[in-house]
């Protein structure tokens, strides 16, 4: 009689094991799961924020980068003008100015800075430009460090801005 | 009676002692709590400082250095020996987990060779064109130029090397507009700001290619404005960048 308890017992200890074993395997499954789905997601949703925090550092640190396989995305001059009051009357003015070439809709073009994020392009010859004016008065503490310009896609192009003075 | 006369004489030196102990101890304690908001470690007790004997008075206490490294030695060793019970699945798991980063590391390393080799491309520069000859071009490609004026600059407004002012017919599409050509681009980009932010020509749209700048008076229809913006992109931009398309072959 205690010879079967104690097998029963047995049984009854090593289907609890196992159970608890298959379990905990179920677990890590589920868990590693949602981790990369919740991953995936927050790389497609933040991916071109990153991607542009990242740009906008490599500019500052004086890197140069076009977008040239494909999607053309280049910046062929990127400038912060301060201008003295003599040029722009009554105060001056401190502003950007960047063009490049580019063979992406200007619609799914944005332009950011150290500064600003997101700011629309206009058209020039053969790409875009875009002009953001930070102030009514020469102030080159307003300039940017560097510039990107990004599509929709994920293609991005950085650049340096480099301060000129109108006086 | 003896020990009446000794007593005032014996007093103030052991008083002296004492309070020389005290004082020593209060330093050490003082010096061992620095200590332990420095390094965040657990200080030996303080009874060891408080201790009567000078020998462990003047023991030295360790340097917040030497006590993180040993701790952190002594975590690693015990992290070490402790691998040494690890089961079969552990050990797995570890060779996985180590696998895994070492093949992210490298793919990482790979992407970034790659990135950098297809941002190597280099375009050739763009020529530098006079005002005459986009006027010229204008003509080639079937707009009208009339009411034609050299502009004499330099001057107060431009720094341009060349200036034409026009009036050009694009069948029935008529817009005023302003040609200047500069030695060099940034010349050009100078130009085109202040021409931006001016009260003069803040409201002209202006097109900049290479050392050209066209400017467009605010009444022309922007179906012009896009024509000459496009006429100007095969000129002067097309050749030289394959990823446009040209149309004028000739140029």
């Amino acid at each position: 009689m205690n010879q079967k308890r104690s097998n029963l017992y047995r049984a009854q200890h090593q289907a609890e094991h196992w159970a608890q074993r298959g379990q905990g395997l179920v677990e890590y499954v589920l868990i590693l799961s949602m981790v990369a789905i919740v991953v995936i997601g927050a790389a497609f949703l933040i991916g071109l924020a990153v991607q542009r925090v990242y740009g906008i550092i490599g500019g500052a640190l004086g890197a140069k980068h076009d977008e040239v396989a494909g999607v053309v995305i280049t910046i062929d001059e990127a400038s912060c003008y301060v201008v003295s009051a003599a040029v722009a009357p009554p105060t001056g003015r401190t502003g950007l100015y960047v063009t490049g070439t580019t063979n992406v809709n200007l619609a799914d073009l944005t332009g950011s800075t150290d500064r600003a994020v997101g700011g629309p392009l206009n058209s020039n010859a053969g790409g875009f430009k875009y002009q953001p004016l930070f102030a009514s008065l020469p102030d080159e503490g307003l300039c940017p460090k560097s510039v990107v310009i990004q599509s929709k896609n994920g293609q991005l192009a950085f650049a340096p801005v480099q301060i000129k003075y109108m006086n | 009676m003896s020990d009446q006369s000794q007593k005032p004489s014996s007093s103030p030196i052991r008083q002296a002692i004492k309070k020389s102990q005290t004082q020593e101890a209060a330093r050490l304690f003082d010096a061992r709590r620095a200590t332990q908001i420095t390094t965040a470690t657990a200080p030996e007790p303080v009874k060891s400082a408080l201790s009567p004997t000078r020998q462990a008075a003047i023991e030295p206490l360790p340097s917040p250095a030497q006590s993180n490294s040993s701790s952190l030695t002594t975590k690693i060793k015990e992290w070490v020996g402790s691998a040494a019970d690890w089961t079969p699945r552990q050990r797995l798991t570890v060779i996985l987990a180590s696998g895994l980063i070492g093949f992210i590391c490298l793919a990482s390393v790979v992407f970034a060779l790659g990135q950098t080799s297809s941002a190597a491309i280099l375009y050739a520069p763009l020529p530098t064109v006079s005002a005459s000859s986009v006027l010229d071009h204008f003509r080639t490609v079937g707009l009208i130029a009339s009411h034609v004026q050299r502009l004499n600059v330099p001057d107060k407004s431009w720094k341009a090397v060349q200036g034409i002012q026009a009036e050009l017919d694009s069948g029935s599409i008529k817009g005023n507009v302003l040609i200047l050509s500069y030695k060099s681009r940034d010349e050009a980009d100078a130009d085109a700001f202040r021409a931006s932010i001016g009260s003069v020509f803040g409201n002209w749209t202006v097109v900049q290619a290479a050392n050209i700048l066209l400017l467009t008076s605010p009444d022309t229809p922007q179906t012009l404005n896009a024509e000459l913006s496009s006429h100007l992109t095969q000129q002067i931009i097309a050749p030289y960048r394959a990823f446009l398309a040209t149309s004028t072959p000739n140029h």
